[in-house]
């Protein structure tokens, strides 16, 4: 299991993260999303033992990274494709890391097979396409076989079938009862793949919780579009709902449709008013992520990726 | 625990260099440069006019392999650093071994395991060719320990270029700084001793601690140079010593800092 509680982490004058708490749990996979320079990167790299917190703590399994014995079995971490050397072989690369993690070589081929590029191997990185070299850089979180895996971006420039492929392969690693963090700035994709999503604004989980507990929170009510919405919102206030006008339209807040309806048909004709439709507003995760990051600078100047 | 990742650290970075894309190429031009020297020596011995002219012994030999030696290991060394912080092998690195201490110590080890091992190839070979072209010596017990303490002192310097190269991270300043270190500052100084005599002695004094001068002097072993006594080779070593002590201080701290080797 992950824990961050309560981590601060400050650039100088620039405080990035400021009280992050969260947890990801075993056999699940955990996304993290937010604006640019919202902290993502640093707060995986405090998890791995990159950057020290200024407070707090992030732990795995109850220890801090650099406090365990064994961290090629902790942790397996792929943190961007910048730190996949050109200049090495695939295979040279992945022989390397299983060295330092002192992991068997024999593993090496393994995982270079299950990232598809044992054709490669002997290839220089300087060679491969960016999605080649997204698959080294995941080989190279797995060949220490640990229990826990963090990704920075893991689907960046995969082609269709390696982001299905990478997809498939998180979910099958969660069941098996890892424990999974990534970072993404594609909210559509984490949703597809992870259980569970953290959004990070102003340097704190701003929000988070299952990805269905999201998507149920993304669904706030119906929208009534009629030609005189101020006109018909007084007969949803008196039947106890609560209301917002918008142009051209009533918006139910935390009801259904069937209810709404029931509503429209016993108030809009005593209120002569024409209603042209009934829907649900059907948000979705995006909207609740727009809404926890909309008072945040969306491009700060400092940013992380200039760190 | 210390140990084993230290060991692991050690035999990861050694399997590294000798890999495709790591210190191959240095090491083979090394070997060439051994082969080169011993042949171009044999040559030499074989015309006794020229020999004798030149005045060759057979550490004399090894000890030019081993100079030839240090170009290619400053040049190699100063390469390698630098690209393993630019490519992101280093922050690679800090991620799967997060004992900074020991990734450290490991990494200088391998370095200096290798740089051992290249300067002492090259002085051996071109050695073994001068004996068996019958180049004389001053005993072989004294021209094995001139080859080995040229090499070794070879290896000091590319095991200081390392650590130079890890404090300043990029090539062009890292062979700036060696060649100033080397050649350039001691010529100042000893222009200045000749030129100035007032200050004659304190640059003399100056440039007995000069990394260029120390070097010098710790591959001239007592009974092979002429002039070279048991107390400046000592010295010299001590000297040496010193400064890869100073320069590893250095690069420690700022291998330590957080951002070190991440972009």
């Amino acid at each position: 299991m992950i824990r961050f509680d309560n981590v601060h982490k400050a650039y100088g004058e620039h405080r990035v993260l400021c009280g992050l708490s969260f947890e990801v749990p075993d056999g699940s996979v955990t996304g993290i999303v937010g604006p640019n320079g919202s902290g993502k990167t640093t707060a995986l790299k405090v998890l791995c033992g990159l950057l020290s917190p200024d407070a707090g703590t992030a732990l795995i399994d109850g220890r801090a990274y650099r406090e365990t014995d064994d961290a090629g079995r902790t942790l397996g971490a792929f943190l961007g494709h910048a730190t996949v050397p050109a200049t090495m072989t695939g295979v040279g690369y992945l022989n390397y890391v299983a060295d330092l993690l002192g992991a068997r070589r024999d593993h090496v081929r393994t995982y270079l097979d299950i990232v598809g590029l044992s054709g490669a191997s002997t290839q220089r990185v300087g060679g491969y396409s960016l999605g080649m070299r997204q698959r080294l850089g995941l080989a190279s979180a797995l060949v220490g076989e640990a229990k826990t895996l963090v990704l920075d971006e893991p689907v960046n420039g995969l082609d269709i079938e390696g982001v299905k492929w990478m997809r498939d392969y998180l979910r099958s690693s969660a069941e098996a009862g890892r424990c999974i963090l990534l970072s993404s700035h594609l909210l559509s994709e984490l949703e597809l793949v992870a259980d569970r999503l953290v959004i990070l604004a102003d340097g704190v989980a701003s929000r988070e919780g299952t990805i269905e507990s999201l998507r149920a929170a993304a669904i706030p009510g119906v929208l009534v579009t009629c030609d005189d919405p101020q006109t018909l919102q007084p007969s949803f206030t008196r039947a106890g709902a609560e209301t917002t006008l918008e142009p051209g339209r009533v918006h139910v807040i935390g009801r259904d449709v069937p209810w709404v309806a029931g509503v429209v048909a016993s108030a809009a004709a005593g209120a002569h008013v024409r209603v042209t439709g009934i829907v649900a507003a059907t948000r979705g995760i995006e909207d609740v992520y727009l809404e926890e990051t909309s008072h945040t600078e969306r491009h700060p100047a400092i940013t992380e990726a200039t760190r | 625990m210390t140990s084993t990742i230290l060991r692991r650290v050690v035999a990861a970075e050694l399997r590294r260099a000798l890999a495709v894309g790591g210190a191959r190429v240095g090491a083979i031009v090394c070997l060439v440069i051994s082969v080169l020297t011993g042949v171009g020596m044999t040559v030499v011995a074989r015309t006794p006019s020229l020999q004798e002219t030149l005045n060759l012994r057979v550490a004399d030999i090894g000890g030019a392999a081993t100079f030839a030696a240090l170009i290619v290991v400053t040049v190699m060394t100063s390469n390698y650093v630098t690209r393993d912080i630019e490519q992101g092998v280093l922050a690679g690195a800090k991620l799967w071994v997060p004992w900074t201490p020991q990734l450290f110590l490991g990494r200088v080890l391998a370095w200096g395991i290798l740089t051992v091992s290249v300067s002492l190839a090259p002085a051996f070979l071109s050695a073994a060719i001068a004996m068996g072209a019958g180049i004389p010596g001053r005993g072989l017990v004294l021209d094995l320990v001139s080859v080995v303490v040229a090499a070794t002192a070879t290896s000091a310097a590319g095991l200081l270029v390392y650590l130079a190269a890890l404090i300043l991270r990029k090539g062009a300043y890292v062979v700036t700084v060696s060649l100033f270190l080397l050649i350039i500052l001691p010529l100042i100084v000893a222009a200045i001793s000749a030129m100035v005599p007032p200050v004659a002695d304190a640059a003399r004094a100056a440039s007995a601690a000069l990394l260029g001068t120390i070097l010098v002097q710790a591959v001239a072993v007592p009974g092979s140079v002429e002039g070279a006594t048991a107390s400046t080779f000592a010295g010299a070593w001590v000297g040496l010593t010193l400064w890869l002590l100073a320069a590893g201080a250095l690069a420690y701290r700022s291998f330590r800092q957080e951002s070190y080797g991440t972009r």
